[in-house]
């Protein structure tokens, strides 16, 4: 797992910037043809207030590439990994439609698709990072509100945003799991753009991934060892010689 | 004349088989998302959908199985006084460590606790396993900690099940020929099953 974000890259969402036109969500599902129903870059809006007292913001929604990623190590075949760049890649080839990547996120972020049986999420436009382009959300995104580029970078300029403001506050995404590669500008609390405050990954995924699927493997390995070395060295309990002779 | 006796009934080889054999695909469908993802094993054998399909299907057979298996032990594998000794000396099979183990009857302690197992484990796993299998509709935190309940039941069993399949195969010749004949030899019974015989010969029946 990937603790060191240094040479990482990642995406800067500033909630200021966003007027909700959704053309990053547009985007996606152009660049990809993600199939109906599916859309893995979303955009909701957030409101607080009424009417001539409100305030409207609009928040995207996509996996966030988070260092500790719950989805990785949910995955029973791999088929979710670390790229270099730090993103988290789910590789559709690999997907066997369990969906304990679905159940296991705490953003939920991945969605199964049921005419195709494989789970689907952002891999971050790898395809296009790899010639050089931006991801297509970013490239499109008219207002600047997206940026995509070094954590280190992304970090300097969220934090002008935020600077700007007077607010002392971390970007959304610096302070759990281990750092997210995918980090928001934010001005208020989380729960003001219905962000959760503090994801974590599961306990039960943890203990179902990290404690009982380890201890369980070494546990039968270990029986089928044990029952191997009771035949070699204690022996079968065989029927003796002796007690055959009383047959009536 | 015969020096076998009758141990299980037609109907008794026949639910043993069916359970049996829904347990192995099971497992193997099973283990197949259970097991730790060893690099090299990386697109070899990684499961698919049709593991998924298969271990549905034969999850239905196996609940319907477990009351008849249940119904047919039940009485033999009565918990009785002696038992527990036995389990604290291993039946004996652990050569000089432990010696004098009570005489066992038609079921020794060991094959009890087994039958115990696959009843409480048996329970665990359709509760758990009907709950991931309708995972859109449940909540998430539930659905991960029956994938605990699940694994824990697959361990509980599995350990039990490795030397179940060891001692009526190689680790107690003699035993396996039960699974399509229904019999065993008396020299057999009077070894592993000492005061079942007995008691066979105080009725008459051998
Ligand atoms: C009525 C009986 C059973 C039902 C309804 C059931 C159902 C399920 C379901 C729904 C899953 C999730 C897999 C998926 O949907 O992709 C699962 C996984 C699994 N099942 Fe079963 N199952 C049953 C019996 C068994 C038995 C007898 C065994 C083994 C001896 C077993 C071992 C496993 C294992 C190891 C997993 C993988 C769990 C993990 O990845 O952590 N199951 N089962
Ligand atoms: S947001 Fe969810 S899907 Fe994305 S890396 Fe984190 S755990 Fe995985
Ligand atoms: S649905 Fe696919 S990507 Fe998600 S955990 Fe299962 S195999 Fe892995």
């Amino acid at each position: 797992m990937q603790d060191d974000l240094k040479d990482s890259y990642g995406i800067l969402f500033d909630v200021e910037r966003c007027v909700g036109c959704n053309a990053c969500a547009m985007a996606c599902k152009a660049e990809f043809g993600w199939p109906e129903g599916h859309f893995i870059v979303r955009v909701e809006p957030v409101e607080h207030g009424a009417f001539p007292v409100v305030e409207k913001n609009f928040v995207r929604n996509a996996c966030m590439h988070c260092s500790d990623a719950a989805c990785m190590m949910a995955c029973p075949v791999s088929a979710i990994s670390r790229r270099p760049n730090g993103a988290v890649f789910l590789d559709e080839k690999l997907c066997i439609g369990c969906q304990y990547c679905v159940i296991s996120c705490p953003f939920n972020v991945p969605q199964f698709n049921r005419r195709l049986g494989k789970s689907y999420k952002c891999n971050l436009c790898e395809h296009r990072t790899a010639e050089g382009k931006e991801p297509a959300c970013v490239a499109t995104c008219i207002t600047g509100a997206l940026r995509y580029g070094k954590i280190d970078d992304l970090k300097a300029q969220g934090g002008e945003i935020l600077a700007s403001t007077g607010v002392e506050r971390k970007l959304y995404g610096e302070s759990f799991l281990k750092g997210t590669h995918v980090l928001y500008a934010i001005k208020d609390e989380p729960e003001h753009y219905g962000l959760n405050r503090d994801p974590k990954v599961p306990l039960s995924v943890i203990v179902w991934k990290q404690f009982i699927q380890p201890i369980g493997t070494y546990g039968i390995f270990g029986a089928i060892m044990a029952a191997i070395a009771h035949y070699l060295i204690i022996g079968p309990k065989k029927e003796k010689k002796y007690e055959v002779k009383s047959d009536e | 004349m015969n020096d076998t006796i009758l141990r299980m009934k037609s109907h008794e080889i026949i639910i043993h088989w069916l359970h049996l054999i829904c347990f192995c695909i099971l497992l193997v469908t099973g283990i197949l998302l259970f097991l730790p993802r060893f690099p090299f094993l990386k697109g070899v054998i990684n499961g698919s959908v049709l593991t998924k399909t298969i271990h549905h299907i034969f999850a239905i057979p196996f609940a319907l199985f477990l009351p008849f298996v249940i119904w047919m032990f039940w009485k033999p594998c009565r918990w009785e006084k002696g038992d527990f000794t036995w389990i604290t000396k291993a039946g004996g099979y652990l050569g000089n460590l432990f010696k004098n183990a009570p005489e066992a009857g038609e079921f020794n302690a060991g094959q009890k606790l087994f039958f115990y197992n696959t009843i409480v484990s048996g329970i665990l796993f359709i509760i758990s396993g009907l709950i991931m299998w309708q995972a859109s509709v449940m909540p998430p935190e539930l659905v991960r900690w029956m994938y605990i309940v699940h694994d824990l039941a697959m361990v509980m069993v599995v350990l039990m099940f490795v030397a179940h399949v060891y001692l009526s195969t190689i680790g107690a010749p003699g035993s396996f020929q039960l699974l399509y004949t229904g019999r065993v030899s008396k020299s057999w019974a009077r070894l592993h099953h000492p005061r079942w015989y007995k008691e066979l010969e105080k009725e008459g029946r051998v």
